[in-house]
């Protein structure tokens, strides 16, 4: 299987099939993505910041270099910067003064323990609700923090890459992560609860 | 401990792929519209043309080059039609009240029918039968050298301007009028008169005496055999209809006209013509000789009133007008010595083609080109005149 960036290579070099591959292979991803961004609110303009996003990537084939980075990173950036631009005029934007503060320790042994186990017809339904549960937490996050958190965890992109691509100081970076995870952790009480006993 | 690592939890993000959204998928027409513009942008591009390249303005729709060709075009074609060609004006209102006086256009003064009546006009119309040959062989000469140049008239006339044509047959008139007043000093008796070639009118206008069926024929013929200066077409378009035009058509044409003459009064030989046209004259007096073509009249006095009009303004004047002109053409009487009590100035196009002065029961006749002619009128027909005249005059 080519890799993202040959395949956007080839097609900034006239290849039609090489575009459709990259599509299909990251359509979803960047559809929830640009979903989970806009919020619930802003979900009838879902499929409008979706096609604007890849009509970007269309536009800037001839200035992709897959030296800076990874076409995925570069591609949910530009989707991330869409989806900013449509919060922006929407007027929903909202700033706010992030202050210092420690964030969780993460449980990544929960991780492995998850993947080990096979999931139950009431873990999935568990999951089910804690994923709905999220996005509501999500929803009620200030937009740059849902966007830290989001690209993190949705893309992989660590938060050095994460600076890197929206411009920002890492120490801006990883607070707004921080808050994110703090807040989100906060939403989700009733849920992680029920699972550190399990775990 | 890394960034990456630090900062990621297991636990939402496992929240996070098993959400209700994981499944949403982009609407189809988001997924064509994507696919389509990602294959348009790499489409390759048609070839500009050469001339684009080498003028790139032309390229621009913003510009009316279209336009400006196009007016640039329109402008050449019309110089080119309109080439030689003189530039119509606004026609004079003597023209329109000409035509509109019941003068068909047809039957209007164009060069041809002018210029050349037994050639090609219809022998009915006015125009064509007005300018009668005159006898004598220089005037014939002169009038025949119009009539000649008339064959070739029609494919230049149609290129030239109305004024133009107007021009032609004014000049074609006057040169014949004159040449009739100057070759012509003592008017034709009646009977030949009566059958001139102007095919209807000499249907039209009988003598009293003649036999009708052999008075016209026989007539016609003779003048058609002493004209030999006429050329054969002239004569085979002229002489037949007047040989042979029946009698019981001729009369059937102008049934008045033969009723008149056979109850009238014994007439002087040279009123005999005027007199056997009816009272209230109708237009066949255009065709007698000598009567020239008009438009406009003006009426002077002695006491400098004056009035200016135009045919059609001058209603039942023009018959009784021209029915003096015909009779004092056809006389070679002295110009009365006794000063004019009226004086009526015929027009043609602004041109004063002729001067008709009564006095005193005389009338004097004036052409343009000179030959002046004195005569003794009908008094019916002065009456006519003065009555006409009286409803004309100012107040």
């Amino acid at each position: 299987m080519p890799p993202d960036e040959q395949l956007m290579l080839a097609y900034a070099g006239g290849d039609v099939s090489a575009f459709e591959l990259l599509y299909a292979r990251h359509e979803g991803a960047l559809y929830r993505f640009v979903r989970r961004l806009l919020g619930a609110p802003l979900a009838a303009q879902v499929d409008e910041v979706f096609q604007d996003t890849w009509l970007r990537i269309v536009a800037a084939r001839a200035s992709f270099t897959p030296q800076g980075a990874a076409w995925r990173t570069w591609a949910f950036t530009i989707a991330h910067n869409a989806a900013m631009d449509r919060l922006r005029t929407s007027g929903r934007e909202i700033t706010l003064g992030g202050g210092e503060d420690d964030g969780d320790d993460p449980l990544e042994w929960l991780a492995a323990q998850l993947d080990q186990r096979h999931p139950s017809s009431e873990d999935v339904a568990f999951w089910r609700a804690a994923g709905r549960q999220l996005l509501h937490c999500l929803d009620e996050l200030p937009h740059a923090q849902r966007a830290a958190f989001l690209l993190h965890h949705e893309n992989g992109a660590s938060v050095e890459d994460m600076a890197l691509r929206l411009g920002l100081g890492y120490e801006t970076a990883k607070s707004r992560l921080r808050y994110a995870l703090q807040k989100l952790r906060g939403c989700m009480k009733k849920y992680l609860e029920v699972m550190e006993p399990v775990a | 401990m890394s960034g990456t690592s630090h900062w990621r939890d297991a636990r939402l993000a496992r929240a996070l792929q098993e959400a209700p959204d994981a499944a949403l998928q982009p609407s189809p027409a988001a997924r064509r519209a994507i696919l389509q513009a990602a294959a348009r942008a790499v489409a390759p591009v048609a070839p500009v043309p050469w001339w684009r390249s080498a003028w790139p303005a032309a390229g621009q729709r913003s510009l009316p080059w279209n336009a400006a060709f196009a007016t640039v075009a329109l402008a050449t074609l019309v110089t080119v039609l309109w080439r030689e060609q003189e530039v119509p004006g606004a026609q004079p209102e003597a023209a329109s009240a000409a035509r509109s006086d019941g003068v068909s256009p047809a039957q209007g003064p164009t060069p041809a029918t002018a210029a050349a009546p037994s050639a090609v006009a219809p022998p009915a119309t006015p125009p064509a039968a007005a300018p009668a040959p005159a006898p004598a062989a220089t005037a014939k000469a002169k009038a025949e050298s119009a009539a000649g140049d008339a064959p070739a008239a029609p494919a230049t006339s149609q290129r030239r301007s109305e004024p133009a044509r107007l021009r032609e047959q004014l000049m074609a008139d006057r040169a014949q009028d004159l040449a009739r007043a100057a070759a012509d000093p003592v008017a034709p008796p009646a009977g030949e008169l009566a059958a001139v070639p102007p095919p209807v009118v000499a249907a039209a206008a009988p003598p009293a005496s003649a036999p009708p069926a052999a008075g016209a024929a026989p007539a016609a013929g003779s003048r058609a055999a002493a004209t030999p200066q006429r050329s054969e077409g002239a004569l085979s378009k002229s002489a037949p209809v007047a040989q042979g035009a029946p009698q019981a058509d001729a009369q059937r044409s102008v049934p008045d006209a033969a009723s008149t003459v056979a109850s009238a009064p014994p007439l002087a030989a040279s009123d005999a013509a005027t007199a056997a046209a009816p009272a209230p004259l109708a237009r066949e007096t255009l065709a007698e000789p000598g009567l020239p073509a008009w438009d406009a009249v003006r009426l002077e006095w002695p006491d400098g009133r004056r009035v200016d009009l135009t045919r059609a303004q001058a209603g039942r004047l023009a018959p009784p007008v021209e029915q003096l002109i015909a009779a004092a053409s056809r006389s070679d009487g002295p110009p009365s010595p006794a000063p004019a009590q009226l004086r009526v100035r015929l027009m043609q196009r602004g041109v004063a083609v002729g001067t008709l002065e009564v006095a005193q029961g005389a009338i004097t006749w004036t052409p343009a080109g000179g030959g002046t002619r004195s005569a003794h009128p009908d008094a019916a027909v002065l009456r006519s005149l003065f009555n006409e005249v009286q409803q004309l005059a100012p107040r």
